[in-house]
């Protein structure tokens, strides 16, 4: 029977909630005991009677003499058990009570197993057995005879405590927790505590003593961040699809959380089963974003991870990163044992099998024997194998400061250059029916199905695009399969389609016009991020209008067709004014424009573009609200982000403007466009963009302004009222670093060339594939 | 037509807040295959309402959710059992009644007060001190102000309806309190353990009782799931 089915057999009896709580936590304790002494050779325990007496120990504790009541309730009840086993366990509850402890451990029987459980854990928490003798004896005070025999019998429960730690090596608190981290007093006291207790609709927490293989998911960000983002989504599922596997999550603890695990000496702990993410077999990060690597950095020491990859040891797990960033880890490469370059669903299998065959051949060669096995998997390396050699460059503008040369491999057999996971088909690959349900309201609410990965387009600047081998579609078939599965299994009202650049799906006006005529059947909606309106037809939009009016995105990056051209993005003025044209008239009103500034080759007149491009958008608006003859309902506004160079990009080399020129830049182009009457503007903060850019083009020295920069409190860089330029200054300072770009001089060699192309997958679509 | 759930919510899920819950709520009964009726304004939202919201950290035995369905009574069979099918541990639906037609307001305007349960061990000689504390004519507690963080007086006496002890074994308490719970007169469970800790010169936190809801109640007393009796599925 599961450790559920005895919750229900308590329901069913109408326990009270402490009472199950009560006999649920013995019921664990009792297992963990009966566990650690079988394991240490300990001979005649009923490991199902224990299990049974433990979690129904208290089944009639409601009432009158509750142990002769709950063993009689047992003699009666129809458990999935033999006969004789269910009496055994009658018999344990009829005397857990009044249990004479054996003297020595040779004598331990089943029901001292579940007594000692129930002595040692207080309502439903691990307390100790001299927590509770003082309870016990402040009953019995007025009755000396009986508080002798009382005191008598704890003397020998403290005996056997003793043997039990002597003979399973484990402390009794570590047997009866199983190790877990007694986090609920915490959740009380924490600002949304549901972003802690784990348990949502579709998560899966297994047993972990009967997984071989433990893998904890790390996000570097909050909870209701990493529980929007589909790549955690995919992994945990295949992951936990292996039997031989499970997959817990954390996040980064809020700052409030942080300190009350500090301040109760709690390690960070998995969602699952609250364990330790010191306790698990590998640790795998993800890194989205550059700002995102403190908190990283925070959480492996909250963890008590050795932070550096090379003070881990055998107790420790391996730390690996996995991610966007991992165009370029090298920054934050001596934190993690093992970098993950492309895509995790073929990675991270062949790790786990990787790391299971090297377990299981005895730990051979030690830490360095899995580092080196899991170094043949494609796109994935080992930092510590490839050692950075830096040499002064004159003639590349940066003087007598070191930079990048090249790699020393530690053994022959390595690969030169890295490359890259790349799944070729997705129809084959996995992606979850079951999406987890996150508890608190998350950043996108709704069921996310990927139709394509990678980009045709390959904008000069764009990360995401360069750092996928190819373009893979998801079949339409395939699609809406997922997107019903999904919406099935989460009773979400929302589904949106995934991918870089939604407009260029082949069959785009197909997939989108059946799926909202299905979904709307099902009261359901799409949303459709990141999808050129232009590319739609008339029908499709109508339907798009009919239930979804919000607010349209277009994304020009810059004001002339001239930088346009330059950093090859495919979207001409025409283009802009022909959706207003389309948009207006079905009811669409609000209107973005994303822009770039500080692009290469940049100039003022490109930012003049910007504000021209708002005042013909605008002027079209007009027009065409006046030919309609209604009233004029449009909003507009110019956003504007800050163009920081990508590693792996073919601006790679760009070394991006300065904070002032920058700065300078937006109060200019504030002017420009607030001459444009009833046009928004927003921009990003340049030194965010700043320290983003530094991060994202450092080599590995620049592990330790990341290192000093967390230490000084940097967390949550991301997060505009968390983020202190000052400090970012100081910690690159204080690592004998300069703020500033180190590869911008073409002729020098990149710390990144280490990560060499995957394999393209051409499909011969729009534009083709290049890599 | 409406249905009434009761519902339980404890374990893990007490940590849950109430807009969450309804959330999760509306996501089983989707997930169940039900559909709730959305009202038709300019922002629909789903016609469903908890009679009494439940302060976090609290459990319950008797949370009161009302919605509108638009499946027929031959789409009510087994509507409990697949959604409790969809419910994560820690919330399961105890009951399902169809709301009477004579009962023309929300549940919620006929709330009136809420029975809780206080589970606690290390408090000795409790029934004493839990009578002096009921006799008091007056007792005020601090209370900050949400939104400005302004910090005021309030009385409370007025809202403490009752209490009786269950239990008391050797330390072990299990009392019964009666609190109100009416719109704009409501006395959190935690706010009066806490004044009650604070006049008998206990720690609450050292406490920890577990608090659970076990009835919500109208003016009459009696559980509001008694003017439902009759309809029960």
């Amino acid at each position: 029977m599961k450790r559920e089915d005895y919750l229900k057999i308590l329901e069913a009896h109408g326990a009270p909630e402490h009472v199950k709580r009560h006999c649920m936590a013995v019921g664990d304790a009792a297992v963990g005991i009966c566990a650690a002494l079988s394991e240490a050779g300990a001979a005649g325990l009923d490991a199902v009677a224990v299990r049974t007496a433990g979690y129904l120990h208290d089944i009639a504790r409601a009432g009158k003499d509750h142990d002769t009541a709950g063993a009689a309730l047992l003699r009666e009840m129809d458990l999935a058990m033999p006969e004789e086993t269910r009496l055994a366990a009658a018999d344990i509850v009829e005397r857990h009570m009044k249990l004479n402890f054996p003297v020595g451990l040779d004598g331990i029987d089943s029901a001292a197993v579940v007594s000692l459980a129930d002595r040692v854990v207080k309502e439903d928490r691990f307390v100790g057995y001299e927590a509770r003798m003082e309870d016990l004896l402040k009953r019995y005070e007025g009755v000396p005879e009986v508080a002798a025999r009382v005191h008598e019998n704890m003397e020998r429960a403290l005996s056997l405590i003793a043997q039990i730690e002597a003979a399973t090596g484990r402390a009794l608190r570590e047997i009866v927790t199983g190790g877990r981290v007694d986090a609920e007093p915490l959740f009380m006291k924490a600002e949304r505590p549901g972003r802690y207790i784990g348990g949502e609709i579709n998560s899966i927490r297994k047993e972990w003593n009967g997984t071989p293989l433990h893998f904890c998911f790390a996000f570097p960000d909050l909870y209701e961040i990493g529980m929007s983002y589909t790549g955690m989504q995919i992994l945990y599922g295949l992951l936990n699809a292996r039997e031989d596997t499970l997959c817990e999550r954390a996040f980064a603890p809020a700052e409030d959380m942080a300190r009350l695990l500090a301040e109760g000496g709690l390690p960070l702990f998995s969602l699952e089963n609250r364990m330790p993410v010191r306790g698990f077999d590998i640790v795998g990060f993800t890194l989205q974003y550059e700002l995102c690597y403190t908190n990283a950095v925070r959480m492996l020491g909250q963890s008590g991870i050795p932070v550096f990859a090379a003070g881990r040891g055998d107790g420790d797990p391996f730390v690996v990163a996995g991610g966007p960033c991992c165009a370029n880890a090298e920054p934050v490469a001596p934190f993690f044992d093992l970098v993950c370059v492309g895509d995790g669903e073929e990675a991270l299998p062949a790790l786990a099998d990787a790391y299971l065959a090297w377990k299981q051949g005895g730990r051979r060669d030690g830490r360095d024997g899995f580092l080196l096995a899991a170094s043949k998997i494609p796109g994935v390396y080992a930092p510590a194998f490839y050692e950075p050699v830096y040499e002064t460059a004159p003639e590349s503008g940066t003087g007598a400061f070191p930079v990048f040369s090249r790699y020393e491999k530690r053994y022959p057999e390595l690969p030169d250059r890295v490359g890259r996971a790349v799944v070729a088909d997705l129809d084959a690959a996995f992606f979850p029916e079951r999406p987890l349900v996150s508890h608190i309201e998350s950043v996108h609410d709704r069921v996310a199905v990927e139709i394509m990965r990678g980009c045709y387009r390959k904008c000069r600047f764009c990360q995401a695009s360069y750092a996928c081998a190819g373009v893979r579609k998801r079949s339409p078939g395939r699609v809406k399969e997922l997107v019903f599965a999904g919406l099935a299994n989460t009773g979400s009202d929302e589904a949106s389609l995934l991918s870089l650049s939604t407009g260029d799906y082949p069959g785009i006006e197909a997939l989108v016009s059946d799926l909202m005529d299905e979904l709307s059947r099902a009261d359901a909606a799409l949303s459709l991020p990141s999808l050129r309106l232009d590319s739609l037809k008339g029908d499709t939009l109508k339907k798009i209008a009919e239930y979804k009016r919000t607010g349209l995105t277009f994304a020009p990056e810059a004001g002339t067709q001239r930088l346009r051209d330059f950093i090859g993005k495919q979207i001409t003025e025409d283009d802009l004014l022909r959706t207003l044209d389309i948009c207006l008239p079905l009811g669409f009103a609000k209107y973005k424009l994303y822009f770039m500034i500080g692009l290469p080759s940049e100039t003022y007149e490109d930012l003049d573009g910007i504000a021209e491009l708002a005042g013909k958008a605008v002027r079209r608006a007009k027009e065409i609200c006046a030919a309609r003859g209604g009233a004029y309902r449009f909003h507009l506004s110019v956003s504007v982000s800050n163009f920081a160079p990508k590693p792996g990009t073919p601006f790679e080399r760009a070394c991006g403007d300065g904070e002032e020129e920058l700065l300078a830049k937006i109060y200019y182009l504030k002017d420009a466009v607030r001459k444009v009457k009833g046009v928004g503007f927003k921009y990003h903060d340049t030194r965010m963009s700043r320290i983003e850019m530094l991060l994202a083009k450092g080599d590995r020295r620049c592990a330790g302004a990341v290192l000093r920069a967390a230490q000084q409190g940097a967390g949550f860089d991301s997060w505009r009222e968390h983020f202190s330029y000052e400090n970012w200054l100081a910690a690159f300072e204080g690592a004998g670093l300069p703020a500033a770009d180190l590869y911008a001089d073409g002729a020098l060699p990149l710390p990144w060339s280490l990560i060499g192309p995957g394999k393209a997958y051409d499909d011969g679509a729009a534009g083709g594939a290049e890599v | 037509m409406k249905l009434v759930f009761e519902f339980t919510k404890t374990g893990n899920l007490v940590y849950i807040s109430h807009l969450d819950l309804a959330r999760l709520f509306l996501r089983a009964l989707r997930m169940s295959g039900q559909r709730p009726a959305y009202s038709h304004g300019f922002n629909p939202h789903p016609k469903m309402s908890f009679a009494l919201p439940l302060p976090l950290g609290l459990h319950s035995t008797c949370e009161l959710l009302e919605f509108e369905t638009d499946a027929g009574a031959e789409g009510l069979d087994g509507v409990m059992m697949a959604v409790n099918a969809r419910l994560p541990e820690g919330m399961r639906v105890t009951a399902c009644f169809e709301k009477p037609g004579d009962i023309p307001k929300s549940l919620a305007s006929y709330a009136a007060a809420s029975a809780y349960e206080f589970m606690c061990e290390g408090v000795a000689d409790a029934p004493a001190l839990l009578a002096s504390f009921f006799a008091q004519g007056s007792v005020r507690v601090m209370k900050k102000d949400k939104k400005t963080g302004a910090k005021s007086e309030k009385e409370i006496r007025p809202e403490m309806i009752g209490c009786r002890i269950v239990k008391d074994i050797r330390g072990r308490m299990l009392a019964e309190t009666t609190l109100a719970a009416a719109p704009g007169q409501t006395l959190n469970p935690l706010v009066f353990f806490g004044a009650f800790c604070g006049a008998a010169g206990l720690d609450p936190e050292a406490l920890s009782p577990i608090v659970t809801r076990t009835a919500i109640l109208g003016a009459d007393g009696r559980p509001l799931t008694a003017m439902l009796s009759g309809t029960e599925w």
